[in-house]
């Protein structure tokens, strides 16, 4: 093994031990430590980020669309190995897992508590609706699919190994700097998938524990509570990592968005139907008609508060979105193989965005009605409790038992199947991007994993552990733009050697 | 007074050095 190959698994399992043991000795050190850092960067950049995670989305479009668009992710004589339904139930779960289940009614409701009094009901309403399903649609997407395009084509159709670095040795490889970049470019996508894999595993444990709690009749989940329901999950887990369950992790992934889909036409069909299906309707048609021109805003010229609604919110999603670029954009890539590049940008930015404005627009939409018209005690636990929203929301339709049971085994399941493959896919980019990484690699990443995650679960709350992920993943931004330039260089190589 | 803050302005003029490197890379042409 090469030196640098050493040194890429050493620092990296040294950085994000190191960052689990401070966040383990000095929780509330760690959180003030990565709030300061977080804000001067989105102070100064946060033009940089909008306008890169923009720049995807078109740079998405435009590829669809140009003379590159019939080029196979694969051989030429490739062909996708899944059914069209089957690739984007699994493209979904992947990309948003136990976040949906989290943030379903308790993300529009959030952003209606504060906007309510600045805009009034109806307007506070339709904006919390828009930019909840912004933070969750084409940028989100765009996102992914710029990541996972780049990782599948040098991957199946120059047959580089599956690493983040890969296609700067594969296009500049004569040269010395892409080398260091390259390098860089893995020991940063490991560090970023790391901290927010380990940050899921925080936000998922708080909502389970929570929701044990509240069927127990609790008024929120103690410490122990928090700390049985997470060595339960790494209980489950680690087992996980010893044996090699073939697309058992796949099946269960599966089952966890079978369960989210079952909520989603259960709520519609017992709650307020008209009220959700009109709430879909206007999301859809407000996004629709604002999402370009919403990528391009910073909050600039407004008061200091929304300014930093707009960092703790949107600029937060839009860099963890690229954090989980590289995790999720492996996954991905993996099932996309022998897609053509416009097959695939159309799969990826359309079928996922819908299921969004359909998710958001129902649980927005009973939420606000709850708000609105109801007792508003779901708004006001967006302030007390967020975690609770989901579980208090069921327990107010029929059978809420046992849909809250449903959601809380959803959610394990989800942090379960994510934990697997991101130790899976760090595995994998420790190892020079091999195929089939060691049990023991695995292992080791499962416990640093559970370490990282215990240690954002010492830090409290949820905002904490957002700011520790935005730091984390801040500078993965530049190393998708370069990565984005590789695409287009080699591309254009394909291009000349076909003219000749 | 309208002067900025100084990390500020270093952390934007490394933005601009990244986006300097970034048309380097997508317009030179290659061997």
């Amino acid at each position: 093994m090469s030196l640098s190959a050493r040194a890429l698994i050493w620092m990296s399992l040294g950085v994000i031990a190191a960052v689990a043991a401070w966040g383990v000795l000095d929780p509330a050190g760690m959180v003030a430590t990565a709030s300061e850092m977080v804000t001067q960067q989105f102070n100064s950049r946060a033009w940089f980020v909008m306008l890169t995670v923009t720049g995807m989305l078109v740079f998405c479009v435009w590829l669809a669309f140009s003379r590159y668009g019939t080029i196979r992710l694969g051989a030429d004589t490739d062909r996708p190995e899944f059914s069209t339904i089957s690739w984007l139930t699994m493209l979904f779960s992947a990309g948003m897992g136990v976040g949906l289940l989290f943030w379903a009614s308790a993300e529009p409701l959030t952003h209606f508590r504060l906007m309510q009094p600045l805009l009034g009901d109806a307007e506070a309403a339709y904006q919390a609706q828009f930019v909840t399903n912004f933070h969750w649609g084409l940028h989100a997407w765009a996102i992914y699919a710029a990541t996972a395009l780049v990782i599948a084509y040098f991957t199946f159709r120059r047959g580089t190994p599956m690493l983040v670095g890969a296609p700067f040795t594969a296009v500049f490889g004569q040269e010395r700097w892409a080398h260091i970049v390259a390098w860089l470019a893995n020991f940063l996508a490991i560090v970023a998938i790391a901290i927010g894999v380990g940050g899921s595993i925080a936000m998922g444990v708080f909502q389970v524990a929570d929701g044990i709690d509240l069927l127990a009749g609790g008024e929120g989940a103690g410490d122990l509570l928090v700390l049985i329901v997470f060595l339960a999950l790494f209980a489950s887990y680690i087992p996980a990592l010893l044996v090699d369950l073939g697309d058992g992790m796949a099946r269960l992934s599966n089952l966890a968005m079978a369960t989210a889909g079952f909520l989603l036409v259960y709520v519609i069909v017992t709650g307020p139907t008209q009220y959700m299906m009109n709430s879909i309707l206007e999301g859809v048609g407000a996004y629709l008609v604002e999402f370009f021109q919403r990528g391009f805003l910073t909050y600039t010229f407004f008061e200091p508060a929304t300014t930093s609604w707009f960092q703790d919110w949107t600029l937060t999603y839009m860099v963890w979105w690229l954090a989980w670029g590289p995790f999720v954009g492996v996954f991905v890539a993996r099932i996309s193989r022998g897609r053509t590049i416009r097959e695939f940008v159309a799969g990826v930015l359309i079928g996922p965005v819908a299921f969004s404005l359909v998710w958001f627009g129902t649980f927005g939409g009973i939420g606000l009605f709850e708000a609105l018209r109801g007792s508003g005690e779901l708004l006001a636990l967006t302030e007390t409790a967020v975690e609770r929203v989901t579980f208090v929301l069921l327990d107010k339709l029929p059978l809420g038992l046992l849909t809250t049971l449903l959601t809380i085994v959803a959610a394990f399941l989800f942090i379960v199947t994510s934990v697997v493959s991101a130790a899976f896919v760090l595995g994998s980019f420790t190892l020079g991007g091999t195929p089939d990484p060691s049990v023991r690699i695995k292992l080791v990443w499962g416990v640093l994993l559970g370490f990282l995650g215990y240690a954002m679960i010492l830090s409290g709350s949820i905002d904490a552990i957002k700011k520790v992920i935005a730091l984390g993943a801040m500078p993965f931004v530049f190393i998708t733009v370069l990565l984005l330039v590789c695409l287009v260089r080699a591309l254009g190589q394909e291009g000349r050697h076909a003219d000749r | 007074m309208l002067t900025g803050e100084f990390l500020d302005t270093l952390l934007n003029l490394s933005v601009f050095a990244f986006i300097g490197f970034v048309l380097w890379l997508s317009l030179r042409k290659l061997p």
